[in-house]
């Protein structure tokens, strides 16, 4: 399959006022695939996901989702197009319930595909099931993170942005979590991955970035950083 | 399940014991539970904004005062009847935040406050100085009560039956406001509250749906300051002061903000509280204020969350 990219960014420069933190980063997500960006604390990974669902809009540089320009859109407009965000730290919405929660993610699929419903979801999800009326701030930490990738994919959207999704969660919960954004991605799902976790990053997905100082140093295959020691060793500390 | 029937079965007795009382008080205290049924209504319309979508007002009696003035204007000058002069004032409020919103929704919080009390103020000064359509600080004296016209068995004009005329208006608002708030539109409005950022995330149009929730908000604030205009048949300034705004903020605060039912019952306390304490000391908002600063430091979610959390809720934070 030789489609285009779902994702382009294109040497976008982001600013927090006068802190200049992108500088100059470009990077793509082929469809049906894993892209995972790695760094330490403070690279630029979350502004990173930022810039690109529009909430830290870049000052310059070109972000393109299936062949249309977003550069200039508002956020709620380009998730509305297809982009699902699972936000650093679980952010759900704890004032609201499991359901609630749910409801208003839930968007319908398009272009004739079946699409995820609340219910297939909860298949995947069966702790949810039970948890349905409770606040979603009584969640522990694993099914509050399953809770913020099933309001992503009530969403329907064909591209997720994922920040940091195995912050603090146990190991076990970190596998399930593996083993289910590979099923994503074999359904047809791309996957941006925004990543501490090295071990975690290298296993799901298909091709990573490293970033360092807003910039992307080194990119190539999970197996081909895996053995390269010096990027381990200088820009992640490894 | 078992919830939703108990809050039903508490709404239903809640109106039955209002509407018997009604019918056994003195047309004094009728009087002053009419007062707490209308501003229990304000005070829902303030909540959809306030507790629900996170907009903090410091000016929501604008539109109570509007919709007084207007449907005031219009059965005095104008000659309306009331199945004109009524929806002329909810009309009026519903245009003027729409026309304010597309101002003030460049704020937020904080600052949100402030573009309210001034919208507020400004309202205020004209109904004072504009004295050949307002009366001026004398205000409008001798609107009369509704008349639904020669079909309808009763008329309003004695306390015991305006009282349920109003009560019916509370029920009709409570259940329009419940529907509200317990559609979709409601969830997202509490999603707003809580994340903006996320919310758009989502492909929620923010602006739209803060919109729509103050438009909503203002027309049941306007619904009740018409309620407040037949009870006195007068409409005068001070039903557009801060002070009043200032209360109906309170009566949220006390009851619960976030819930339909907490704020009609800080409205409840405020008025007996008013009440009550106006007999023994002139200095009787002194104590509603001594009462707020209690409420605040040792139930800071109101009465409600504290009194549902301590007797019928043991699990923390569950769904309301």
């Amino acid at each position: 399959m030789s489609a285009n990219p779902t994702l382009v960014v294109d040497d976008i420069h982001t600013y927090y006022g006068e802190s200049y933190v992108l500088q100059g980063v470009s990077l793509k997500v082929e469809p049906g695939t894993i892209a995972a960006v790695l760094g330490r604390n403070g690279v630029g990974k979350t502004t990173l996901i930022r810039s690109v669902i529009a909430f830290t809009p870049p000052r310059r540089g070109k972000i393109v989702f299936e062949n249309q320009d977003i550069t200039r859109w508002t956020s709620y407009r380009i998730a509305q197009a297809g982009m699902g965000l699972v936000p650093q730290g679980r952010r759900i919405f704890i004032s609201l319930s499991v359901r609630e929660n749910l409801e208003i993610a839930r968007r319908a699929a398009t272009g004739g595909n079946e699409g995820w419903t609340i219910d297939s979801v909860l298949d995947l999800f069966p702790r949810l099931r039970e948890r349905m009326r409770n606040s979603a701030g009584t969640l522990s930490g694993g099914e509050q993170q399953m809770l913020a990738v099933a309001r992503a994919l009530v969403g329907n959207g064909r591209l997720l942005l994922m920040d940091e999704p195995t912050e603090g969660l146990s190991p076990h919960v970190v596998e399930e979590l593996r083993q289910l954004i590979r099923r994503l991605r074999d359904g047809g799902m791309a996957i941006l991955l925004v990543e501490q976790n090295i071990n975690f990053a290298i296993e799901s997905a298909d091709y990573v970035y490293v970033m360092d100082k807003g910039k992307i140093v080194f990119d190539g295959l999970p197996s081909d950083l895996a053995a390269n020691n010096d990027v381990k060793e200088t820009y992640l500390g490894v | 399940m078992r919830k939703n029937h108990l809050g039903s079965v508490g709404a239903l007795a809640f109106i039955l014991i209002v509407g018997a009382l009604g019918n056994f008080l003195s047309p004094y205290d009728t009087g002053l539970l009419t007062q707490m049924l209308i501003y229990g209504v304000f005070a829902m319309s303030l909540d959809v904004l306030h507790g629900y979508t996170g907009m903090p007002s410091l000016g929501h009696a604008a539109y109570f005062g509007l919709g007084a003035y207007v449907s005031a204007i219009c059965s005095l000058k104008l000659g309306w009847p009331f199945g004109m002069a009524a929806p002329a004032g909810i009309v009026a409020a519903a245009v003027a935040a729409a026309l304010f919103h597309l101002l003030a929704l460049r704020t937020s919080k904080s600052y949100y406050l402030m573009i309210t009390l001034a919208f507020s103020q400004v309202l205020w000064s004209v109904a004072v100085s504009w004295t050949e359509l307002t009366g001026g600080d004398n205000g409008l004296p001798g609107v009369r009560r509704p008349n639904l016209g020669s079909w309808f068995p009763w008329t309003f004009a004695s306390t015991h039956n305006y009282f349920y005329f109003v009560l019916a208006i509370f029920v009709v608002s409570a259940l329009a406001l419940y529907v509200f708030v317990k559609s979709p539109f409601g969830y997202a409005l509490r999603g707003i509250r809580e994340n903006e950022m996320r919310m758009r995330a989502l492909g929620y149009n923010v602006w739209a749906y803060k919109y729509v929730a103050s438009i909503v908000s203002a027309s049941f604030a306007a619904v009740a300051g018409e309620m407040y205009m037949y009870l006195n048949s007068f409409v005068s300034p001070s039903s557009l002061s801060v002070t009043v705004s200032a209360q109906v903020l309170m009566m949220i605060l006390v009851g619960a903000a976030g819930t339909l039912f907490g704020p009609v019952l800080g409205a409840g306390v405020f008025v007996i509280l008013q009440y009550v304490l106006s007999t023994y000391t002139d200095r009787w908002l002194f104590v509603i204020g001594l009462i707020y600063v209690g409420i605040a430091l040792y139930a800071p979610q109101g009465a409600l969350v504290f009194i549902r959390d301590k007797f019928f809720a043991p699990k923390r934070g569950s769904a309301s």
